[in-house]
């Protein structure tokens, strides 16, 4: 009688709470890599659409691609109720196929305030580029110099940057080669210019059309190496940040044994190009440091990465790799941004009114390039961090499609510091622990007898 | 083990049972479906007929092909035979059974990516897809040219 009674409550317990979960839709992703969660700069994105936006999937209605589609498109709806989707099966509706001009599977078309954008597959990536595209309605031009021996766009090799086109193809801008020695204009289309590691000196014209460029409310990324014979500091000086060369050290925060390899903890500044990023690793760069010049006070410089208190530049790399007085002392400054906002005579740009208008220069500058190459661009927050960078030059919002694919890796750079810690809890504080909780026992004894 | 112990675990059993109970969706058909029987195709002539042009299907590949006549797709609910090409089919297959009995196939127009042909079969709503391929050598026979695939 009494297991029947036990029973009963059970079951009632059992759909007492099944009706409460029936109005909840409260989930929890336990999942490794949270792979049945929007990533957070999606649910940003998700969160900035204030119109209705339609997504079209267009795939076989069985199977598991369509099951899969719905699944993703439901997380995006349930974010935001202006988001509608539907699965399309254009064998069973070619009218509408045919409407929307599909001729492949998998196709996805999104439309948004009269715009369209379609999205060549179903998958969170290239989904939200595709809301991202519809927000912005626009796609800007990156111009990445050329010419010097820089990594190319086109290259898919672990030193290339074809996961930088990629990158920000996904975030709504086209990367596009400059070649300034056929032209010493920058187009006026590039939204901003990347010179990522040159290894040959450019050509005086070249630092004179890209000077100009940065003046007349240029957008410049300026990513330096120490393995070059380029001298990036005549296209940064003017903006307060120059180039020390050497190699960045770092005992404390690098990559296993590699000291040169670096991991970067320390964001200080509130600059958004910080804006999310946690960890850097920056391999094989060179330091920086702030000069800017007391006569511009519309220039203003922020310390957007700093290797650790024990960093340093080691000035001579090529014979020695020991903290002397030639070296740099820490921590090193690895990455830095300059505004310099002007008021300039002239046209204010608004229709109806004349006078003075403001002119703005940014600059970013990392004194690395490899972190952005195919080999470092997915470690840590280094592609979060390139592409706060290009946002911030090209003043859109800070919206991201995902900085990468969802990964099962979960990188945890072992650090020398981290080693320490391992170290001390795994031979100090655990045997520790252990022998302590094993004289408790023994000491209580002792206090009692003591006591009688 | 107590009574309640075991009135516990039993509920536990129905409620895992109850809990993995899963009614499957139904969904369009994908298995291959014959439009015209291997029983009905024996011994039967076939005739394809586009545009006033009409002509028997020769023995050999082409014959085979279509003795029996198989989908690749079938669409069980589908939209109106507009959508599909089969209001004004591009060619039909007229087969005539050993037992004298008539079985035509309409050919109606390519689907989305041009790999499949739209099929219907008359006193049949369902809608079939055989692959363009399938039907290619057929229609040139009466000149009707199936695009290839984009």
């Amino acid at each position: 009688m009494r297991g029947l009674a036990a029973m009963m409550v059970a079951i009632g317990v059992v759909v007492a709470a099944n009706v409460a979960a029936y109005g909840h839709d409260t989930q929890v992703d336990v999942s490794v890599a949270h792979r049945f969660t929007l990533s957070p700069e999606t649910r940003a994105l998700v969160r900035a659409v204030h119109a209705p936006l339609r997504i079209r999937a267009f795939l076989a209605s069985h199977g598991g691609a369509a099951d899969d589609a719905r699944f993703l498109l439901s997380r995006y709806t349930e974010l935001n109720s202006r988001i509608r989707f539907s699965v399309v099966d254009p064998d069973a509706h070619p009218g509408e196929a045919r409407r929307f001009g599909i001729t492949r599977y998998a196709s996805v078309v999104l439309t948004y305030r009269g715009r369209r954008v379609d999205a060549p597959d179903a998958e969170e990536l290239e989904i939200s580029t595709a809301i991202l595209r519809l927000l912005r309605g626009h796609v800007r031009s990156v111009c990445v110099l050329t010419g010097h021996g820089e990594p190319a766009l086109d290259d898919t090799a672990p030193d290339g940057l074809s996961a930088v086109a990629d990158l920000l193809r996904h975030n709504a801008y086209e990367p596009r080669d400059l070649d300034l020695s056929t032209s010493s204009i920058v187009p006026k289309d590039c939204a901003a210019v990347i010179v990522a590691g040159p290894t040959d000196p450019l050509l005086p014209a070249e630092v004179q059309a890209l000077d100009a460029y940065t003046k007349a409310d240029g957008r410049l990324m300026v990513l330096a190496t120490p393995t070059s014979r380029a001298d990036p500091n005549p296209l940064i000086a003017s903006w307060g940040v120059r180039f020390t060369g050497g190699l960045v050290i770092d005992p404390a925060r690098s990559e296993n044994l590699d000291t040169a390899n670096v991991i970067v903890e320390r964001f200080p500044s509130a600059s958004p190009v910080d804006a999310g990023v946690s960890r850097l690793q920056l391999p094989a760069g060179g330091g920086l440091f702030v000069a800017v010049p007391p006569d511009r006070p519309g220039l203003s410089v922020a310390r957007l990465a700093l290797a650790s208190g024990r960093s340093f530049v080691e000035t001579r790399p090529d014979t020695e790799i020991d903290f002397d007085g030639l070296d740099i002392p820490g921590p090193v400054l690895v990455a830095a941004a300059a505004d310099d906002s002007r008021v300039a005579a002239g046209e204010t740009g608004v229709p109806g009114r004349s006078g003075a208008r403001i002119e703005r220069t940014r600059v970013v500058v990392a004194g690395d390039v490899a972190f952005v190459t195919n080999r470092f661009l997915d470690h840590l927050s280094n592609a979060r961090f390139l592409l706060n960078g290009i946002n911030w030059l090209t003043e859109e919002e800070q919206l991201l499609a995902t900085t990468s694919r969802p990964s099962a890796d979960r990188p945890l750079p072992f650090t020398p510091e981290r080693q320490t810690r391992v170290l001390a809890v795994t031979v100090g504080a655990v045997p520790g622990a252990i022998v302590g909780i094993g004289l408790v026992p023994a000491l209580v004894r002792r206090l009692r007898r003591r006591r009688r | 083990m107590t009574r309640i112990a075991r009135g516990l675990a039993a509920t536990a059993l129905v409620a895992t049972a109850l809990g993995g109970c899963h009614h499957a969706p139904r969904t369009t058909a994908d298995r291959p479906v014959a439009i015209v029987t291997g029983a009905e195709a024996v011994g039967a002539s076939i005739v394809v007929s586009a545009a006033g042009r009409s002509g028997p299907v020769p023995a050999g590949d082409m014959r085979t092909a279509l003795a029996p006549l198989l989908a690749a797709r079938v669409l069980d609910q589908p939209e109106g035979p507009t959508s599909y090409g089969l209001d004004h089919p591009q060619a039909r297959l007229e087969y005539t059974t050993a037992s004298n009995r008539p079985v035509v196939v309409l050919v109606g127009a390519p689907d989305f990516d041009r790999h499949f042909l739209y099929v219907g079969r008359e006193g049949d709503r369902r809608v079939f897809l055989v692959p363009a391929a399938v039907l290619r050598r057929v229609l040139a026979l009466v000149g009707v040219t199936v695009a290839a695939p984009s």
